[in-house]
């Protein structure tokens, strides 16, 4: 391994073994509730906790923008897009804290946090 | 670093033009591949950026890795913000890679340098990705990005090596 192989080994170490590590010790592990944000700004924290009833989440936006997002007790996701890619519908279920789908043409977001999150926030 | 090429000038543009056309193709072909993971590509566009940069100048890695991604916006379509995101990942990427190659010049392996441009280049995309929803929470997904940038990188870096001993034992 030449000189400059080492450091980029080195480098790379220091970046990803931290956002690979990390997650294991930061995420709950029950989803608590699931924020859903366009342009950063709160539309609707939903439950997800044990007694949420399944339902589904119409978002409209602007230029005809829709998403459906369905809930169920602990999980998530973007059901329906009609954005030109779908990722955020490739991203399936988000179950744990931390897990986020980005609808990046509509610029909207779903993150879950954990249950003792909301507390955090809202103080 | 080895000695870049010297080409006639019109050698140049028509060499230019061959590695323009070759990245947009790969860069088509990469969007006619079933999508694993969202944010998840092999990046085989960034075998022409590391060709060029090798037998040729930084300049005209950055002239092609720009006209790159304007036209393939302009070809393949893809919204300001699919642009926004090629274009953050493509420019860190090879700003990482000319620096390496730079300072490292002889003492580093392609593999190396492509790693570090594919890694950089979804870092970039994160960082977009982050300013537009206005939320650092999609730092969850690195993880995956990474990982995947690591391997791609490598696979490029080593088909790049392939080519450049191929390349050099006509020259």
């Amino acid at each position: 391994m030449k000189r400059g192989d080492r450091w980029v080994v080195l480098v790379l170490g220091l970046v990803v073994l931290p956002s690979l590590v990390l997650p294991l010790f930061v995420r709950g592990d029950e989803a608590g509730y699931a924020s859903i944000t366009r342009d950063g700004k709160l539309i609707e924290r939903v439950d997800l906790r044990g007694s949420a009833l399944p339902r589904r989440i119409e978002i409209l936006g602007e230029n005809g923008a829709c998403n459906v997002i369905q809930v169920e007790p602990g999980r998530v996701r973007m059901l329906e897009s009609n954005c030109p890619e779908g990722l955020c519908v490739m991203m399936g279920w988000l179950e744990k804290p931390g897990d986020t789908a980005v609808c990046l043409p509509h610029r909207l977001m779903i993150t879950v946090e954990g249950e003792g999150e909301l507390d955090a926030i809202s103080r | 670093m080895r000695s870049p090429v010297r080409f006639t000038p019109v050698r140049r543009t028509v060499l230019l033009s061959l590695a323009l056309t070759l990245a947009l193709a790969l860069n088509g072909f990469e969007r006619l591949l079933p999508v694993l993971l969202p944010g998840v590509k092999p990046g085989l566009a960034n075998v022409v950026s590391l060709l060029v940069l090798l037998f040729m100048d930084w300049k005209s890695a950055w002239v092609v890795l720009g006209l790159r991604i304007a036209m393939a916006t302009f070809f393949f379509g893809g919204n300001m913000l699919a642009f926004a995101c090629s274009s953050a990942g493509g420019v860190l990427s090879l700003s990482v890679m000319v620096l390496l190659l730079r300072v490292f010049g002889d003492q580093i392996s392609l593999p190396a340098v492509s790693v570090a441009g594919a890694v950089s280049h979804n870092l970039g995309q994160v960082m977009v990705v982050a300013f537009i929803v206005r939320s650092i929470a999609v730092a969850g997904y690195l993880p995956v990005l990474l990982f995947s940038g690591v391997v791609s990188g490598l696979a490029v870096g080593l088909l790049v090596s392939w080519i450049a001993a191929r390349i050099d034992s006509h020259l």
